[in-house]
C-alpha cells in the first residue's frame, strides 16, 4: 500500500476534501485503512476519531481489503420477491462465509446491495461489475466454477 | 443591541441578545426539557426533547438552536408537542434498557431499594448507577407513562469494561453528544466522536478500538458531562449524588500542581472535576481518578505505633507519636538522616530544614515520583556504610536492607508498606484533601492547598505533628528563620494532561497502581508487591473449569470440587471467596457431578465479592470454596405424582435447576416459573424445559413470556400446586409470600442466603425471623417457610451494609478485579 501523500495531496488540506479524498483512497485500494486515517487526520489536522465518524457514516466505505473478486446480490423489491434470498444462501453456503465478509484466501468478497436498478432482470447478481441477469442457481454454480 | 421582550407560554419574557429561546424560558423559569443542551458547549439540537412551536416558523424547531427574536410567540407545551416528545422519548427506550419504567412493582422496588443495586453492568434504572442522577429518567418519569410498542434493542454486546478506569454502557446512550462535544472543546481534536449510523451509532474511537489504544487521556470530563449511565466512572460511580462539588483544593500528585474541584459524599472525596470545561484546568488520569482512589484506599494507615522495648509494635496516639520522635531525633544527634520530599507542601519542608539545623541532622529531600532508595550516591553510601544511627524516612522511599543499616527508624506515612514493619515509630499522615498547605505555582509563587475532608483514626497533617516536636525543642511554630524559595516548574517539564506517556507513576515511593489497578491498563509498573501476592494467588485454590456470562451480570462458574460434587445435595450452597482477603459469600450448588469431580454455580454480581468473582475466567482459581453448606431439602417431602411450582428470579433461575432436576426424576409433576426484568435477562430456559412439566416465562417489561412476575403466577395458579418454593432476590420472594393462596397442607419454601461470615452457626450474621422465632440461615436454612419468613426484617438487615457495600466497590481492570 505505502503511502497516500499522492491522493491526499491532490487536495487542500481543508475538511470538506475529506470526503473526496477518501473516495480516492477507496477507489484505489478498494477499502480504508487504519493507515488511511492517520496519515488523513494528519493532513487534515483533525483527529482520527472525526475521519472515522465522518467516514463510517458512509456504508459506501469498507473497512477491511476486499477479495480479488467481489460478487454483489440484489435485495431488491423484485429480486428479492423473485428469489434472490436463495442465491445469497446458496452463495453464503459455497464460499462459507456471509455477506459483508471474505473467504479467508482473500478470493471472494460477498455483498448485498439494495438495488442494482436492474429490476427487469431480476434476479441479479453483479461480479466485479459484470451483471449476470435472471440469474437460476445452475447458472451461479458456473459462475463460482469461472472465479477459482 | 438591547435586551427584547418575546412570549412564551403567554408570559411575556425578556432576553438578551445572542440567547437562544430555550436560555431565555431557563431564564424565566420556564421549563423545557433537553438532554444534550450544556451551558459551556455550543447548540447541538439532537436529543429534540427541547421541541417548540413558533408562530410563523414551520414545524416544531429546536429551542437550544434557535435564537430567540424580538415579538417571538412561542408555545412549549401543546398537545402535540408532548405526543412528539413522548415520540422521541420512546425511541430513545427502545434502545435504553428501560424495563423499570414498565414494571408495575417499580414504586414498591424503589422504597425497599432507595439505592441501586451495585451490579456489574446497567440493565434497568434499578442496576444503574447513574439513577440518582439521570437526565433522561428524569424526563422520562414525567412523560412515560404508557407501554412500549417499540421492540428492544439493547443487548450484551454493547457493554464494554476493558478500558481502565471507564464503564462503557452503549444500550444507555441517547446520542446527545455531549462527551465527544466535551472532548473537542478541551482537548481541540476529540478523541471520541459518533461512529457508524443508525442503530449501530456510538460513541467510540476510530475502528471502535479500546480507548487505551487511541489518543484519549482520560481526562474524564466527558463522565462527568454524559447525562444517562453509559460512561461512568468505574470507581466512584455507586456513591451517588456528591453533597458538593464547589471545594477546591490543589494536587500534588507531580509538579504541576493543578487546582481541582472535589466531588463530597458524605464526608468522603468520592471523585474530583476539573474546575471548567477548558484545556487550561483539564485534569489528568491520574488527578482525575486516582486522586480519590488513593484518598479511600483500604491500603491506607490509620493507626500510629510505637516500637516497645519487647520489640513489639503497640498502639499509640497523639502527643506520644511526638514525644517518641522527638526522642530518636535528640538520642541520635548528629547521627541521623530525614529523607523528605519536595512533593510535601512548603510547611511540611520548613519544618524538616528546622529539624535538620536543630538535631544536627542530615536532610535530603527526593522527587515525590522518586524510585525506592534513589538517594544521593553520597548519601546511600554513607547509609550502606552505617553512618547513620536513626533513620526518618516521609513516605515508603527506602527498601528494609537500607534501613535496617540503621539502629532505629522512624516512618511517616500515608500508606501501609511491608517496610513498615521494621519501624520503632510509626506516623500515619494525612494526604491529599485531608490536609492544608502551600504548593509551588508554574512560576514558583505560593499557592494554598485547602483541606475538605477530615481525618479517620491517628492521621494528621505532617506539618503539625513536625511542628509539635519543634515545640518540644524550643521552637515556636511560624519558623520563620526557615523561610526559602519554593521551586518554579522546569523549563522541560512535560504535563501529563497532554501526554500519558508523562503521568506521574509513583508518589513518596508508593506505586500509584497499587491504589488505582486500573493504571496497569496504562503501562504503569507493578508494585513488587502485588507481583507476590499475584503469584501467590496463581499457585493455590479452586480451578475454574468453565466460565459462561449467562446475561448481563449473571455468571455461571464450573469449578473443580471433586469432594463437595460427591456429597452435595439439591438445595445446598457452598461459601466462595475469590481471594484470600476476600469476604465468605455463599452461592447455591446450581449443579454438580460426582464422577467428573465438578459443581456449577450462578453468581449475580450486585457488589463486591461478586463482582471479584465474575471477573474471573477458566483457568483462574478461587481461593476457597467450602461446602456443600446448609441443609438440603427433604426430597421426601415431595410424593410422586403430587405437584410442585419452583418460582425462581435472578440467581433462583439457575439456583432451581437442581431442584427441578432431582423431583421430576422422583416423578413429581414440576412447573417452573421464572422471571426477569426484561428477555436480555432471561437464561437456563432450555435447561429447565428439559426438567420440568412446563415453563412458564414472565417478564417485568413483557418483552418475553408473560408481563409481570411470579407473584402474579403464583396469585392466578398457585392454589393448583402441592408445594411452592420461590427463590430469587429478597423483594421477590417478599412479593411470592404476599401471593400465596389460602390452601391446607400445602407445602410453602423460600431459600435465603444473606450475608455469612462462617457459614456454620458461629457469628449470627445470617439471622432471620421466621414465625417468630430467630434462626440461621447457615445451617437452619436455607429453606425456610415461605409464608412466615419477616421479609421486612430482613430486607432492613440487608440494607444496614449499604455504605460499607459501596465503600468496598473492587476495582476492575478490563473487566477482572484486582483490588
Amino acid at each position: 500500500m505505502g503511502t497516500y501523500k499522492d491522493i491526499l495531496g491532490a487536495y487542500e488540506p481543508k475538511r470538506e476534501y475529506l470526503v473526496g479524498a477518501m473516495q480516492d483512497i477507496q477507489e484505489r485500494d478498494g477499502y480504508i485503512s487504519p493507515q488511511a486515517i492517520s496519515e488523513a487526520a494528519e493532513y487534515f489536522s483533525i483527529s482520527k476519531s472525526d475521519i472515522y465518524s465522518v467516514v463510517s457514516f458512509y456504508a459506501q466505505f469498507k473497512f477491511r481489503k476486499p477479495g480479488r473478486h467481489v460478487i454483489k446480490v440484489c435485495k431488491g423489491t423484485a429480486c428479492h420477491v423473485r428469489g434472490s434470498g436463495s442465491l445469497l444462501s446458496a452463495l453464503e453456503e459455497r464460499l462459507k462465509i456471509k455477506e459483508g465478509e471474505t473467504t479467508p484466501d482473500g478470493a471472494i468478497s460477498l455483498e448485498r446491495v439494495a438495488c442494482l436498478g436492474a429490476c427487469a432482470l431480476a434476479p441479479a447478481i453483479v461480479v466485479d461489475d459484470k451483471v449476470h441477469a435472471r440469474l437460476t442457481l445452475p447458472e451461479l454454480e458456473k459462475i463460482l466454477k469461472e472465479l477459482k | 443591541m438591547s435586551a427584547f421582550k418575546l412570549t412564551i407560554d403567554g408570559q411575556v419574557v425578556e432576553a438578551e441578545p445572542g440567547m437562544t429561546v430555550l436560555q431565555a424560558a431557563q431564564r424565566a423559569g420556564i421549563f423545557i426539557p433537553s438532554l444534550c443542551d450544556h451551558k459551556e458547549l455550543s447548540p447541538y439540537g439532537a436529543c429534540r426533547l427541547c421541541v417548540v412551536e413558533i408562530d410563523k416558523v414551520r414545524g416544531t424547531p429546536t429551542s437550544c438552536t434557535t435564537p430567540a427574536a424580538e415579538g417571538m410567540v412561542v408555545r412549549t407545551n401543546t398537545e402535540q408537542l408532548q405526543t412528539q416528545r413522548r415520540r422521541t422519548l420512546e425511541l430513545m427506550m427502545s434502545g435504553h434498557p428501560s424495563p423499570c419504567f414498565s414494571c408495575d412493582s417499580r414504586a414498591d422496588c424503589e422504597v425497599e431499594r432507595k439505592t441501586p443495586t451495585r451490579s456489574g453492568v446497567a440493565t434497568r434504572c434499578g442496576t444503574c448507577s447513574n439513577r440518582p442522577l439521570c437526565g433522561l429518567r428524569g424526563i422520562a418519569m414525567g412523560n412515560f407513562e404508557r407501554e412500549m410498542d417499540l421492540p428492544i434493542s439493547y443487548d450484551l454486546s454493547k457493554i464494554e469494561t476493558n478500558d481502565p478506569f471507564i464503564d462503557k454502557n452503549h444500550n444507555l446512550c441517547v446520542l446527545c453528544g455531549r462527551c465527544f462535544r466535551v472532548c473537542q472543546k478541551i482537548h481541540n481534536k476529540p478523541a471520541i466522536n459518533i461512529v457508524n449510523r443508525g442503530k449501530r451509532a456510538k460513541i467510540a474511537v476510530e475502528f471502535e478500538k479500546q480507548w487505551s489504544a487511541e489518543e484519549c487521556k482520560f481526562c474524564g470530563a466527558c463522565i462527568d458531562e454524559c447525562p444517562t449511565g453509559c460512561l461512568t466512572d468505574r470507581w466512584g460511580k455507586w456513591f451517588g449524588a456528591p453533597d458538593s462539588e464547589d471545594k477546591e483544593t490543589v494536587c500534588p500528585l507531580c509538579k504541576k500542581h493543578c487546582r481541582l474541584k472535589l466531588k463530597i459524599k458524605d464526608g468522603k472525596v468520592v471523585g474530583t472535576k476539573a474546575l471548567s470545561l477548558s484545556s487550561d484546568d483539564v485534569l489528568c488520569a491520574v488527578g482525575k481518578f486516582v486522586f480519590p482512589q488513593i484518598l479511600n484506599s483500604a491500603g491506607r494507615l490509620t493507626i500510629g505505633r510505637i516500637m516497645s522495648e519487647r520489640g513489639e509494635q503497640i498502639p499509640a496516639h497523639g502527643e506520644a507519636l511526638a514525644d517518641r520522635l522527638f526522642e530518636l531525633l535528640e538520642e541520635n544527634r548528629g547521627k541521623s538522616l530525614i529523607v523528605g520530599t519536595s512533593g510535601s507542601y512548603y510547611e511540611t519542608r520548613k519544618a524538616l530544614r528546622a529539624m535538620e539545623k536543630v538535631f544536627g541532622a542530615k536532610l535530603v529531600e527526593l522527587p515525590s515520583d522518586a524510585a525506592q532508595d534513589s538517594l544521593p550516591s553520597d548519601v546511600l553510601a554513607d547509609v550502606e556504610a552505617g553512618k547513620y544511627d536513626f533513620i526518618f524516612c516521609v513516605g515508603n522511599y527506602l527498601s528494609a536492607p537500607l534501613l535496617k543499616k540503621a539502629k532505629k527508624i522512624a516512618v511517616a506515612d500515608f500508606a501501609k508498606s511491608e517496610v513498615q514493619e521494621l519501624a520503632d515509630l510509626l506516623f500515619p499522615m494525612a494526604v491529599l484533601a485531608e490536609n492544608a498547605g502551600t504548593l509551588a505555582a508554574c512560576d514558583g509563587s505560593k499557592i494554598a492547598a485547602e483541606a475538605a475532608v477530615a481525618n479517620v483514626g491517628d492521621r494528621r497533617p505532617l506539618s503539625g505533628y513536625l511542628a509539635d516536636v519543634l515545640k518540644k525543642a524550643g521552637l515556636n511554630s511560624n519558623l520563620r528563620d526557615f523561610d526559602f524559595e519554593l521551586e518554579a516548574l522546569p523549563a522541560g517539564f512535560k504535563s501529563p494532561t497532554l501526554d500519558r506517556a508523562d503521568l506521574p507513576k509513583m508518589y513518596l515511593g508508593h506505586y500509584l497502581s497499587d491504589f488505582a489497578p486500573d493504571l496497569l491498563l496504562l503501562g504503569f509498573p507493578k508494585s513488587p508487591e502485588a507481583e507476590r501476592r499475584a503469584a501467590a494467588k496463581a499457585e493455590s485454590g479452586f480451578e475454574i473449569l468453565e466460565k459462561r456470562v449467562l446475561a448481563p451480570n449473571f455468571h455461571e462458574l464450573k469449578v473443580a470440587a471433586p469432594d463437595m460434587a460427591k456429597h452435595a445435595k439439591p438445595g445446598q450452597f457452598a461459601i466462595i471467596m475469590a481471594n484470600a482477603d476476600s469476604e465468605r459469600s455463599p452461592f447455591t450448588l446450581a449443579d454438580w457431578n460426582a464422577e467428573e469431580g465438578w459443581v456449577k454455580f450462578v453468581i449475580e454480581e450486585l457488589g463486591r465479592s461478586s463482582a471479584e468473582i465474575g471477573a474471573l475466567k477458566a483457568g483462574d482459581k478461587l481461593a476457597v470454596v467450602s461446602g456443600p453448606l446448609g441443609t438440603p431439602l427433604d426430597l421426601n417431602r415431595f410424593k410422586a405424582g403430587s405437584s410442585v411450582l419452583l418460582a425462581g428470579g435472578c440467581y433462583g433461575i439457575g439456583a432451581i435447576y437442581p431442584l427441578a432436576r432431582e423431583l421430576k426424576a422422583r416423578g413429581v409433576k414440576v412447573v417452573c416459573a421464572i422471571e426477569a426484568s426484561s428477555a436480555y435477562m432471561l437464561y437456563n430456559r432450555e435447561a429447565l424445559a428439559g426438567v420440568s412439566d412446563e415453563l412458564a416465562v414472565l417478564t417485568r417489561d413483557g418483552s418475553a413470556g408473560k408481563k409481570g412476575g411470579c407473584a402474579g403466577f403464583i396469585r392466578d395458579r398457585g392454589a393448583d400446586f402441592d408445594a411452592i418454593i420461590a427463590i430469587g432476590c429478597v423483594f421477590m420472594m417478599g412479593q411470592c409470600a404476599k401471593a400465596l393462596p389460602e390452601r391446607e397442607g400445602q407445602i410453602k419454601l423460600c431459600a435465603l442466603n444473606p450475608i455469612m461470615v462462617d457459614g456454620t452457626g458461629m457469628c449470627g450474621a445470617c439471622r432471620v425471623s421466621v414465625g417468630g422465632q430467630t434462626l440461621f440461615a447457615c445451617v437452619d436454612g436455607p429453606f425456610f417457610e415461605l409464608d412466615k419468613v419477616d421479609f421486612k426484617e430482613l430486607s432492613a438487615r440487608r440494607n444496614a451494609y449499604k455504605l460499607i457495600e459501596i465503600e468496598a466497590m473492587p476495582r476492575h481492570i478490563g473487566g477482572r478485579c484486582h483490588s
